[in-house]
């Protein structure tokens, strides 16, 4: 005579019987089946995860071309506005030149264009950045999403960090004879150096094919070696950082002198590839440090025409150098890259 | 049935290998390249080699302590496509104004002047246009040392 637990489907294993020790019962799982079937729902998660991930991937990506496309009609909003591009950095207080000489950077010219005009009213042009955070150090640390990728994981603990970076060259010098400045390489040919407001009329390899604004977290990703602040703050690079120059000599003018540019912290250049990593830097080779993202394979850039496109790390260095200047006389199809 | 569990194991482990295989990215083949950077018969103790090649992507070592750097094209010490490269060494040190310690220091102390930079390689090697070092690169691990004269 069968047990009646049985047949309501409790397993042998899990609750014995006597009668039943050498039957086989009708309506249970065994142990192997139970796994079977657990490996089987396994697998088909193991197989969903990769391509949720992917998913989520592709939405911050398109976030970030977003962001960078924000920026890229806020130029052209300027541009209408100024009939000229935004400088790196203006530096107009001449008779100031005993303090360090840091003056209004993109990062704070724009923002009356992407609808931060309140913050962009209290800023003070006359005095410089580094003045006026001194004045309201409340924003040192403040949070502008749409200067940030949010395949950026560090910005939940660096909550300041710009992920967007202007493109100031990457193939002329801009002293063939002193290529090197204080802080790095520095370069004549790109859409934003300090004190020089670039048109459209400039932009004679075509704003198709020159760079405005690009994605670098190469400081965030790799660290900056014992050179400028401290590597684990994310180094040079919070969201008012622009550049500078250093004190004028003699009868120079503020930032005439490309060996004084500082640049390192609101602009990149073309010269390394993207996503080098150029590890140690030194703290007079800030400026090296290249473009790059936490995107897979390359990194997003806006052009100097507003659209925004995906530069693969593959590409040639002479085609990305060209793309980084404004002028140079290189004619790029625009299948090229 | 231990048997069973292990055959469902491996089986399970194959075929996460291969959805995680198969993502090619179009990237060139590589071999390694690795050396030793010597200047006047000493080896140079701090900065980097890079190789330009006539197209493609720039391969860039950092040079240890010991002089002996190893290349790096997309990941670390991953090497550099086979070809003729250009060469140039950057290696130099500077002694600066002191380091901000944070952000808000940093605000507040502002550009400092690096006091001097002293060029470990002659500046000349570091510039492309004037380097006169060059590297062909084959398709078996390389071993290329430089001896700046």
């Amino acid at each position: 005579m069968k047990s009646h637990r049985l047949r309501v489907g409790v397993s042998p294993l899990i609750m014995p019987d006597r009668g039943a020790r050498f039957q086989r019962p009708f309506s249970a799982f065994t142990l192997v089946e139970l796994l079977v079937v657990i490996t089987i729902i396994g697998i088909l998660i193991a197989l969903l995860l990769p391509a949720v991930q992917a998913a989520r991937e592709a939405a911050r990506r398109l976030q970030c071309q977003n962001n960078l496309k924000q920026l890229g009609l806020a130029l052209h909003n300027y541009h209408s506005v100024f009939n000229c591009f935004p400088a790196a950095e203006s530096v107009d207080y001449m008779n100031d030149t005993t303090k360090d000489i840091r003056g209004n950077p993109l990062w704070f010219v724009i923002l009356g264009y992407i609808e931060q005009n309140n913050l962009e009213e209290q800023f003070d042009y006359d005095i410089g950045y580094s003045n006026w955070l001194t004045l309201h150090p409340e924003y040192i640390e403040k949070q502008f999403p749409f200067y940030q990728c949010p395949s950026d994981d560090r910005i939940v603990q660096y909550s300041y960090l710009r992920d967007y970076f202007g493109c100031a060259g990457g193939a002329t010098p801009a002293n063939p004879q002193q290529p090197r400045g204080f802080r790095g390489l520095t370069f004549s040919d790109g859409l934003f150096l300090p004190n020089r407001w670039r048109r459209f009329a400039d932009v004679s390899d075509g704003s198709s094919s020159t760079f405005a604004i690009g994605e670098s977290v190469h400081v965030s990703k790799f660290g900056l070696g014992p050179g400028y602040a401290v590597s684990t703050q994310g180094g040079p690079c919070p969201w008012w950082g622009g550049c500078g120059c250093a004190y004028p000599q003699g009868q120079e003018t503020p930032c005439s002198n490309p060996y004084r540019w500082s640049l390192g912290r609101g602009f990149r250049s073309t010269y390394y590839a993207i996503n080098s990593n150029i590890l140690p830097m030194a703290d007079n080779e800030d400026a090296d440090a290249p473009f790059g993202s936490y995107h897979s394979g390359g990194a997003h850039f806006v052009f100097a025409d507003g659209h925004v496109g995906f530069i693969n790390d593959t590409i040639d260095m002479a085609m990305y150098r060209a793309l980084g200047s404004i002028a140079n006389r290189e004619t790029i199809s625009g299948v090229s890259y | 049935m231990n048997r069973r569990i292990a055959a469902t194991i491996e089986a399970f482990a194959v075929l996460c290998l291969s959805v995680c295989y198969g993502c090619g990215s179009g990237r060139p083949n590589l071999a390694l390249v690795s050396g030793k950077v010597t200047y006047q018969g000493k080896p140079v103790t701090e900065g980097k080699i890079v190789f330009h090649p006539q197209k493609g992507r720039q391969a860039i070592g950092v040079i240890d302590a010991d002089g002996n750097y190893r290349l790096t094209t997309f990941d670390n010490g991953d090497g550099a496509a086979p070809g003729k490269y250009r060469v140039t060494i950057q290696a130099m040190r500077a002694s600066g104004a002191p380091r901000a310690k944070n952000i808000l220091d940093e605000v507040k102390s502002g550009i400092k002047e690096a006091a001097s930079v002293e060029w470990i390689v002659p500046e000349k090697y570091s510039r492309l246009e004037t380097s006169p070092l060059t590297a062909e690169v084959e398709s078996e691990p390389n071993n290329i040392d430089f001896n700046v004269p």
